[in-house]
């Protein structure tokens, strides 16, 4: 059974004014750190994410400053959720472990 | 499947993302026409044409990265790079990567001073119209929240695989190691910016793996420009041979040869690059992520060891 992990997180706007992100909390950035199939020296992560009903495959990202992943949260995620920025949402985050 | 970096394109930028990528763990799949690639651990070829929306679709499923590291000939642009990049793009949303796309300083007017990745793009040629079309697309997807995307822009390439297409590369370097003359493009005393292959590489994954890097275009970073006679002659004394001759291809012999090979055709609306100083300002790169530009006589001595020269212990041999 491949790890997962809920959690809550703040959603948030990239500085060039389009993407939003949300911040894996410190704990479970570790966790998925040690559970990581690939530890490559750039860090990306495959997951699957579910944010209530929408389900997706996407990738999380180690953020330099905060040394906790970052995961991207496109457009259609966030209308079919209706969740913007600001909002803090409840995120399921399956590692992808094959 | 996998895949976490797929990278189109095996020419020296591609091979030495998916060297550098696997080297550091990473998996990489490295998709050509013909199936090349380095052939070391951790790289996965895939022979397809990656033009091919539905069938790259499906190859890039599992990616995080998709680096693109494709290089058309010239003459073919204006018919090979739309449909390539709209696939990349397609790819890239459909999976949820982000699109890296290695570009050059093309798109830009023709320069008064140091170029910076925020000059308009105002390209003086057919060439440069497409590269900024292609930005200008991915760029649109970006900003919708659809698909995330970054490029980086070199200027030309030094290092020791440039081989057949480069300017310091198998047309200029083994006549240097003979301490033949050489002939060159434009105006050779013009100062020009050279781009270290590696230093492309370094700069692709950095902005692949960094959220910071994403929505706008990073310049990579680059050694201080020289003329073309200055680094054949830099090259010469690495080599420990008598600066050698070093003159320009008169017009009208590019003339001649456009009748003959569309690529040097193609060459005519670009050659202003190599008629007056073309200088690229990276320091915003260095500044964001850290990335310092390798030392140009680095760059140098593994070139010319790449073209079998060897003098004492201090040349670094190439694996």
């Amino acid at each position: 059974m491949d790890p997962t992990f809920t959690f809550q997180a703040e959603l948030w706007l990239h500085d060039s004014g389009t993407w939003i992100f949300a911040t894996v909390p410190e704990d479970e950035s570790d966790e998925i750190q040690e559970v990581a199939p690939h530890p490559g020296g750039f860090g990306s992560v495959r997951v699957h994410v579910s944010v209530g009903e929408t389900e997706w495959r996407t990738s999380v990202f180690p953020n330099a400053k905060s040394r906790c992943f970052v995961l991207p949260i496109k457009k259609a995620v966030r209308t079919a959720e209706a969740v913007d920025i600001g909002d803090t949402a409840t995120i399921n985050l399956t590692v992808l472990m094959d | 499947m996998s895949t976490t970096h797929l990278i189109v394109g095996a020419g020296p930028t591609g091979s030495a993302t998916a060297r550098l990528l696997a080297s550091t763990g990473n998996l990489v799949t490295i998709v050509t026409r013909s199936g090349s690639g380095p052939a070391e651990p951790g790289i996965t070829q895939i022979a397809a044409d990656a033009a091919d929306s539905e069938q790259f679709t499906r190859i890039a499923v599992g990616a995080s990265v998709i680096y693109n590291c494709a290089n058309p000939p010239y003459h073919r642009w204006t018919t090979d790079w739309p449909p390539l990049a709209a696939s990349l793009l397609q790819a890239a949303q459909a999976n949820d990567a982000v699109l890296v796309t290695l570009s050059n300083l093309y798109m830009y007017a023709k320069p008064t001073s140091a170029m910076r990745a925020t000059n308009p793009l105002d390209a003086p040629s057919v060439k440069g119209n497409v590269r900024a079309h292609m930005w200008g697309d991915a760029l649109a997807a970006h900003n919708t929240g659809r698909v995330r995307v970054t490029e980086a822009r070199a200027s030309d390439f030094i290092g020791p695989d440039v081989g057949a297409n480069g300017h310091m590369g198998d047309r200029v370097v083994p006549r240097i190691l003979r301490g033949k003359k050489v002939s060159l493009l434009g105006d050779v005393d013009a100062i020009h910016s050279w781009t270290a292959i590696d230093d492309v590489a370094r700069t692709l994954v950095a902005l692949g793996s960094n959220e910071r890097a994403w929505g706008q275009p990073w310049h990579v970073p680059t050694v201080p420009p020289l003329s073309q006679r200055a680094l054949v002659h830099k090259m010469c004394a690495l080599a420990g041979v008598d600066p050698v001759k070093v003159s320009s291809i008169p017009n009208v012999i590019i003339r001649a040869l456009g009748l003959a090979v569309p690529a040097m055709r193609e060459m005519r609306e670009v050659a202003y690059q190599f008629q007056a100083p073309f200088v690229i300002d990276s320091q915003e790169t260095t500044d964001v992520f850290g990335i310092e530009p390798t030392a140009l006589h680095s760059t140098l001595q593994t070139t010319l060891s790449s073209y079998g020269h060897r003098r004492g212990s201090d040349i670094h041999i190439p694996s």
